[in-house]
């Protein structure tokens, strides 16, 4: 029969074998289990890399911004070709603000190409830019006020317009149907900051209540500078591929001021 | 398999119970919503009853909510072309 204090000293001594048993092996397993994540690390860190377009140089110490092809940020792990939309984060990359991709050369019809010189050779040049849908018109040197702020923007960011109904000078413009293909112009914004509305206080009561609530809202909006509009000339086209076709029905139109 | 997908055009306030019943059978809530139902005997005389509040239109695919939501959203209409961080990086590497 045990006494207590035999029972108690039995407990003490196998508390005091088993810590240093678990922390003899628990470091030893830290230890292993970390340098296994570091070996991992090391093994994976070269396939990142390589596969981040340098593959002559994979251990070079380039960061991925100064890679100068747009990378394609998907904002939602959405993929559009294999699944239906269901909810709101569903956005198919072509409604996202994302650089574009061109599988078919660009058309210009015979008579945009005969044109289009008058148009380039007159500056300055105006552009109405769809943003949303909703039409700004602007020229070199504008600066913008957004009615909205606009999301994933920072200051000194440069922007491309690339929905625009129409795009002329001061005697010729071209109309797009209902948008001007993009690759025949530049229009190139710069993100200048985020301007921001007074406090506004509106009193909320309801009736028969004493109780006043008071909803506030602080408006911001982004700002913005048009760094150039710029038409392209007609060479400058046929070098980047542009192919030269008959009349066709959807096609742009340059109209001279009447 | 083709559907049909009803759009509810004007509201049934003022008109007769049965009217509001059947666009509630229908699922249409509020106006401008759309549902999309199987081409059947019963459903072409529910859209029958309500023939002027709705708009009907015959398709071959069930959309989802947010597909016929994306039906109506315009494109954003730019990009980033380069963020300020990588004229940094152009800035460093010269």
């Amino acid at each position: 029969m045990f006494s207590r204090s035999a029972l108690r000293s039995l407990a003490s001594e196998l508390r005091l074998t088993a810590p240093s048993t678990i922390s003899s092996a628990a470091p030893l397993q830290q230890r292993a289990c970390l340098h296994q994540s570091a070996s991992l690390m090391n093994s994976q860190q070269p396939q990142s890399q390589s596969t981040s377009s340098h593959p002559e140089s994979p251990l070079s110490a380039t960061p991925r911004a100064q890679d100068t092809q747009p990378k394609n940020v998907k904002t939602s792990t959405f993929d559009e070709n294999t699944m239906t939309p269901q909810t709101r984060a569903h956005v198919p990359i072509a409604k996202q603000p994302v650089a574009p991709t061109f599988n078919s050369p660009l058309k210009v019809t015979k008579s945009l190409m005969s044109q289009l010189p008058h148009l380039v050779g007159q500056k300055p040049h105006y552009v109405v830019a769809q943003l949303h849908a909703r039409p700004y018109l602007l020229t070199e040197g504008d600066h913008i006020r957004l009615p909205f702020l606009m999301p994933k923007v920072k200051a000194g960011d440069i922007l491309r317009f690339n929905r625009a109904s129409a795009l002329g000078s001061r005697d010729f413009t071209m109309k797009g149907s209902p948008t001007i293909d993009e690759r025949i112009y530049e229009c190139r914004v710069r993100v200048t900051g985020v301007d921001s509305e007074p406090l506004r206080i509106k009193e909320k009561t309801k009736r028969r209540q004493r109780h006043v609530k008071q909803a506030k809202s602080k408006h911001r909006y982004t700002l913005m500078r048009v760094m150039d509009v710029r038409v392209k000339t007609p060479d400058e086209l046929l070098a980047e591929g542009a192919v030269v076709v008959e009349e066709s029905a959807d096609s742009s139109v340059i109209e001279p001021r009447s | 398999m083709s559907y049909f997908r009803i759009t509810l055009i004007r509201s049934a306030i003022g008109l007769p119970r049965r009217s509001t019943d059947v666009l509630k059978a229908l699922g249409l809530k509020k106006r401008m919503a759309t549902v999309f139902h199987s081409v059947s005997p019963s459903v072409a005389g529910q859209i029958m009853k309500v023939k002027e509040l709705v708009h009907v239109e015959e398709c071959q695919y069930r959309l989802t909510k947010q597909e016929v939501h994306l039906e109506r959203k315009p494109d954003p209409g730019y990009y980033i072309e380069k963020s300020c961080a990588e004229q940094r990086g152009e800035l460093g590497g010269q």
